[in-house]
């Protein structure tokens, strides 16, 4: 039988792992959240829940994930799935007017493409660089310093319309760019 | 029935709402609409999912800061240091201080500052702290590192508050590596004047160091010198300040912004990326390093100025950059071997075909890291300068014709090598990794051609030719003399 000093041990080595884990894919299972729940802060509630959730039910589970990132990811975001739901049931009317059955469909879809969407984050990472500096500066204020489209507009003296506009164009051209990118290196759907 | 979810309104809506939806500009109605398109067509499912992912990904920093380009700065605070939160302890090695990181975005909106992380952390913490006793022992309070590695000078640390706390040090016979806790690693290589002046500063004086930042909260790190100072994106650089002439930057990993002039008043940064290379100095001139020289793979690297024993390979330049551009070749002095790194912008490396390993006569050649990149550039000139008689090889992918320039000038020595290709900058379902020694996991083939070079000079190599999906050439050369 294992020590009371043996149990301590595994306990500590199985939490540095989640520790690690988590933080790692952190932006996956973010992202898996936020296409489940669109709103930003509602997704970062989420995904603090989630990780309380995942700590809970992480020693049950180690041993059986073989410390495997994808393993890792697929399973957290279940739980991040069952969380998303719980979240929508307590505060709908404040979210967007999904069905569960949509919000299923979402996630069955999202975790069966996981590694494809993760070859979009990479491409999406090289197409950044390829952005002029003005479209790159437009994101850097919208996403790194979170500033909304008037704000934005405020801020360099143009109309909130032209924000928006160049926002959804520079958001197309990556799309398009990360399209290209996978096309080109052999991952066309 | 009318499917008004395919329709070409649709079509034209779906961008739309899309976009307001990342822009928090969904209005109710719009709301409900976009629900509707997405419960009637799986199509546009995808769409959505791919929008906002590319959103969610966007909203992490270190997308927008990888690569080139000036930062914009935060209209909020309009502090380069904006942004700063405290961590869970458990963020930090020892779990001992709260420890201070350049935020992104994410974190510092709420998934740090809210009670759960920390109560997480807390529990981390104890584990962290047990396993690092050893290490513990060997420091105080936090501490104020002041290394001097003149070999006619001791070395002295002393102690103030503030500073990183550095958790070891590992003192060879040229160089001395400080491990700063939260930070990463600094090597001092020779005669060093470096000090640690702030919780995210050091200053280097003289000398020459190496930085590995192997921690999220060492991001931010800056270093002075006194021709300009260089911030830690996240990433591995090496800096050379030399009495009398500008300083050395090279970036191996990651990114760094560099800004010329006295810390007071520094120009706007310039964001370097890993492969890139430049010397600087105090009036803001800023050059490109067009090749660096490595004594062997895994070394500070040779500084220019500051040559190699007998190198044969003296200098590569090519035709293509303009002084915007700051990659750099890297010439590796006898360093050619199993194993060996292949390229500046690639994790391919050169091996032999099998057990039997690659010829021997390549063993311990000069050779360059060119750009795997440079293979479709129809119009490349490689020159390279040789320092005295040698034997070049061109080592050639065997998948496309080869270029008249190299069947004139060179003969197929009718010996092949090989290539194990590690994954590219794209994620692959299936990556490739890298094998280690002869024979493993080699992906592609090379030809062997060589020329006979019988006086010291320049030689100009041409364009690799042909279409995408085959790699650029590799250079390698013996002295003549000893063949």
């Amino acid at each position: 039988m294992a020590s009371d000093s043996e149990c301590q041990q595994d306990r500590q080595s199985w939490q540095a792992e989640y520790m690690q884990m988590f933080v790692t894919n952190q932006r996956r299972i973010h992202a898996f959240i936020r296409t489940i729940v669109p709103s930003k802060p509602d997704s970062e509630d989420i995904l603090q829940e989630t990780s309380i959730t995942g700590w809970s039910k992480y020693a049950d589970v180690a041993a059986s994930l073989h410390g495997a990132p994808e393993s890792f990811v697929s399973w957290i975001c279940t739980i991040a799935r069952f969380e998303a739901l719980k979240h929508y049931r307590k505060k709908q009317s404040h979210m967007l007017p999904f069905s569960e059955s949509l919000l299923n469909e979402l996630a069955d879809r999202q975790q069966q493409q996981s590694e494809h969407l993760e070859l979009r984050y990479q491409a999406l990472a090289i197409c950044v660089q390829k952005l002029s500096q003005t479209d790159r500066e437009l994101l850097q204020r919208r996403y790194e310093f979170d500033a909304k489209p008037q704000q934005i507009a405020d801020q360099i003296g143009r109309p909130v319309n032209s924000v928006y506009k160049g926002l959804q164009r520079i958001r197309a051209a990556l799309m398009t760019c990360i399209e290209r990118v996978l096309h080109a290196e052999g991952f066309a759907r | 029935m009318t499917d008004s979810s395919r329709s070409p309104s649709s079509d034209r809506e779906l961008p739309r709402l899309l976009a307001e939806l990342c822009d928090d500009a969904l209005n109710a109605n719009d709301a409900r609409r976009l629900a509707e398109l997405l419960e009637a067509n799986p199509q546009t499912q995808q769409k959505y999912i791919e929008y906002v992912h590319l959103d969610a990904c966007l909203q992490y920093d270190s997308i927008l800061t990888a690569g080139r380009g000036k930062p914009v700065q935060d209209p909020q605070t309009c502090d380069p240091n904006r942004s700063t939160v405290s961590l869970p302890s458990a963020f930090s090695p020892t779990g001992s201080r709260r420890s201070e990181m350049q935020s992104p975005a994410f974190f510092s909106r709420s998934f740090i500052s809210s009670w759960t992380m920390p109560i997480l952390s807390a529990a981390i913490a104890i584990v962290i702290t047990a396993t690092v006793t050893w290490r513990i022992v060997s420091r105080t309070s936090n501490t104020q590192v002041v290394a001097t590695t003149s070999p006619d000078e001791p070395k002295t640390i002393n102690r103030s508050t503030q500073l990183p706390v550095v958790t070891s040090l590992n003192s060879k016979q040229r160089s001395t590596t400080l491990q700063l806790e939260g930070i990463g690693y600094v090597t001092l290589d020779g005669p060093t004047d470096f000090a640690l002046i702030g919780p995210m500063r050091a200053r280097l004086n003289y000398g020459r160091i190496k930085m590995r930042v192997t921690e999220s909260t060492g991001r931010g790190f800056v270093i002075e010198t006194p021709d300009g100072e260089v911030t830690d994106l996240g990433t591995e650089f090496a800096l050379s300040v030399a009495k009398g002439s500008d300083t050395s930057l090279i970036v191996r990993e990651g990114m760094v912004d560099l800004r010329t002039g006295e810390a007071a008043t520094p120009s706007p940064p310039e964001r370097l990326v890993g492969g890139e290379a430049v010397s600087f100095n105090a009036g803001g001139n800023i050059q490109r390093i067009m090749s660096i020289v490595a004594s062997d793979v895994d070394s500070l690297g040779s500084w220019p100025g500051i040559p190699a024993t007998e190198p044969l390979i003296e200098s590569v330049a090519d035709n293509l950059r303009g002084p915007e551009v700051k990659s750099y070749y890297e010439i590796v002095h006898g360093g050619f071997c199993e194993d060996a790194r292949a390229y500046v912008d690639r994790n391919y490396e050169w091996n032999g075909l099998d057990a039997l390993g690659m010829p021997e006569f390549l063993i311990g050649a000069d050779y360059i890291l060119p750009f795997n990149n440079d293979r479709l550039a129809k119009d490349l000139e490689i020159t390279v300068t040789l320092a005295r008689p040698a034997i070049l090889y061109v080592l050639f992918d065997d998948r496309g014709p080869t270029p008249q320039w190299l069947r004139d000038s060179f003969v197929d020595t009718g010996l092949d090598i090989g290539t194990d290709e590690d994954t590219g900058p794209i994620y692959r379902p299936k990556p490739r990794q890298l094998g280690k020694g002869p024979g493993v996991s080699i992906d592609n083939r090379f030809s062997i051609w060589s020329r006979k070079i019988g006086d010291a000079g320049s030689i100009v190599l041409g364009p690799r030719g042909g279409k995408t999906g085959r790699a650029m050439y590799g250079i390698a050369a013996v002295p003549l003399e000893s063949k």
